[in-house]
């Protein structure tokens, strides 16, 4: 967690590299520190471990395992308002973006979000529409909802790699 | 005026009133909306775990639409900003649109990046127009006091979605006023609603609403008016489960814009949904002169 204090040897000085090369990450070191973004954020009002000018702070300084390992890079909103109100066009939340990026490549996802991803993946939706949901809309008068054509949703997302961010199995 | 319909996930499984409202509406003002067949999830459930997974799944849509050779118009807040980053990304950085083509040539589509998308409201003002809607009202709410939420996916990032100030929108409201309903003041109009965290942290995603609800309240609006299918969760059922686990009464009814403009237009209660809002609709009806 962010409250522990990393020992020096966790620091990864190159780390900064990767999140520059990650989509929405480029912006990166422009950030001057000043809080706005911190200061703005409806998240950080209501919780104490989420900075998200210390999420930028510790990508920049290399705080690796801490920042990918915890929470608290799933915690934004991404409501946006720092992104909006940023003076230097970090776009912290995109920053946080490519963390979580990298933390699912490296095995680390919520499993509230894994299981969204799951059924993207197994029925190219976040949830299914069966009978018994065209049903009710049958009953309101509402067209029912085609099938999603999962053979092809699935080569998509394959592609895409997102096989390499789920657990293995099938 | 015709438009491809993009329901997203959400609202088929647990709002329907939302989209039965919005068909009603368009019917009245005649615009015409398709169904997308096979629309999938617009990706934005996977954003956060892979960056070209979302952009694959919104391309997927929007090579739907475009066969169609129609705009897409969508309800939902969190499609809106998935879609239409996705549409603007595509269509202004050639190295992602080459690189998420290879990938939809597998089932073979292209994203041509030939149409626009737009949320309903935004459609509304845009294309149809505010005057002509005018024209169109048949009943007038005399007295209501609605909280009115944009939502932070129908304004931001404003470099993409381009509509309305992020800071000091003003485009629902003049939706709401054309109604009769007033758009009163209320404490942090512009605070998310906690709905995107509902999946990661309940806890957390309830503090958002709690307070959010507790604003309402204090301004004293008779209901509160969301254009998403997850700020209307959080206002709505939410609402309903914050008063058991915290005991909490708000007693705020939470309607859907098109079930408010529907009434104005002279729709039929019954045929906008309106028993199916999770806290009662009845007191917003008092108010339809
Ligand atoms: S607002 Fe921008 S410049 Fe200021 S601390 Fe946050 S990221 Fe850095
Ligand atoms: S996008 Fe995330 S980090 Fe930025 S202000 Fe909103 S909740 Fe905070």
């Amino acid at each position: 967690m962010v409250a522990e204090k990393p020992s020096p040897k966790r620091i990864d000085p190159a780390f900064k590299n990767l999140v520059l090369k990650e989509e929405g990450g480029d912006h990166l070191l422009r950030c001057y520190a000043c809080g706005t973004c911190s200061g703005g954020c409806p998240v950080a009002e209501l919780e104490a471990t989420f900075r998200p000018h210390e999420i930028i702070r510790m990508s920049i300084f290399g705080f690796k395992d801490e920042l990918l390992s915890s929470n608290v890079i799933w915690l934004c909103s991404f409501c946006y308002n720092c992104y909006e109100r940023c003076p230097r066009d970090v776009k912290p939340a995109m920053v946080i973006r490519a963390l979580r990026n990298i933390a699912a490549r490296q095995g680390y996802v919520p499993n509230g979000i894994k299981m969204i991803a799951e059924s993207v993946y197994k029925i190219g939706r976040v949830t299914e529409i069966t009978d018994f949901e065209n049903e009710a809309r049958a009953d309101l008068g509402l067209p029912a909802v085609e099938p999603v054509d999962i053979e092809k949703m699935k080569k998509v997302l394959k592609k895409a790699g997102l096989e390499k961010v789920l657990p293995k199995e099938e | 005026m015709e438009y491809a319909y993009f329901l997203g996930c959400t609202i088929p499984f647990r709002l329907n009133h939302y989209d039965l409202s919005t068909r009603k509406v368009a019917q009245a003002l005649g615009i015409k909306l398709v169904d997308i067949p096979g629309a999938s999830c617009c990706g934005l459930q996977i954003e956060s775990v892979l960056y070209n997974g979302w952009l694959a799944s919104s391309a997927y849509n929007i090579c739907k639409a475009e066969e169609m050779g129609l705009d897409m118009v969508v309800l939902c807040n969190g499609c809106h900003t998935s879609l239409i980053k996705a549409n603007k990304t595509l269509k202004d950085k050639k190295h992602l649109r080459d690189e998420i083509n290879e990938i939809l040539k597998t089932v073979d589509l292209e994203f041509k990046g030939k149409i626009e998308i737009k949320h309903f409201v935004t459609m509304l003002v845009q294309d149809y127009g505010i005057d002509k809607i005018k024209n169109k009202i048949k009943k007038q709410f005399d007295g209501l006091n609605v909280g009115a939420h944009d939502g932070c996916h129908f304004l931001k990032p404003s470099d993409y979605i381009r509509f309305d100030d992020p800071e000091m929108p003003k485009h629902l409201d003049e939706l709401i006023e054309l109604t009769g309903a007033k758009s009163v003041k209320y404490k942090d109009r512009l605070r998310c609603c906690g709905g995107p965290l509902l999946s990661v942290n309940e806890d957390l995603a309830t503090k958002l609403a709690r307070e959010k609800l507790a604003n309402f309240k204090e301004a004293g609006v008779n209901c509160i008016i969301t254009i998403c299918p997850f700020c209307n969760i959080m206002y709505d059922s939410q609402q309903l489960k914050i008063k058991e686990v915290h005991g909490e009464t708000y007693d705020i009814p939470s309607l859907l814009y098109p079930q408010l403009l529907g009434l104005s237009l002279g729709v039929d209660s019954a045929e906008l949904g309106l028993d199916q809002n999770a806290v009662p609709t009845d007191s917003v009806l008092e108010f339809l002169k």
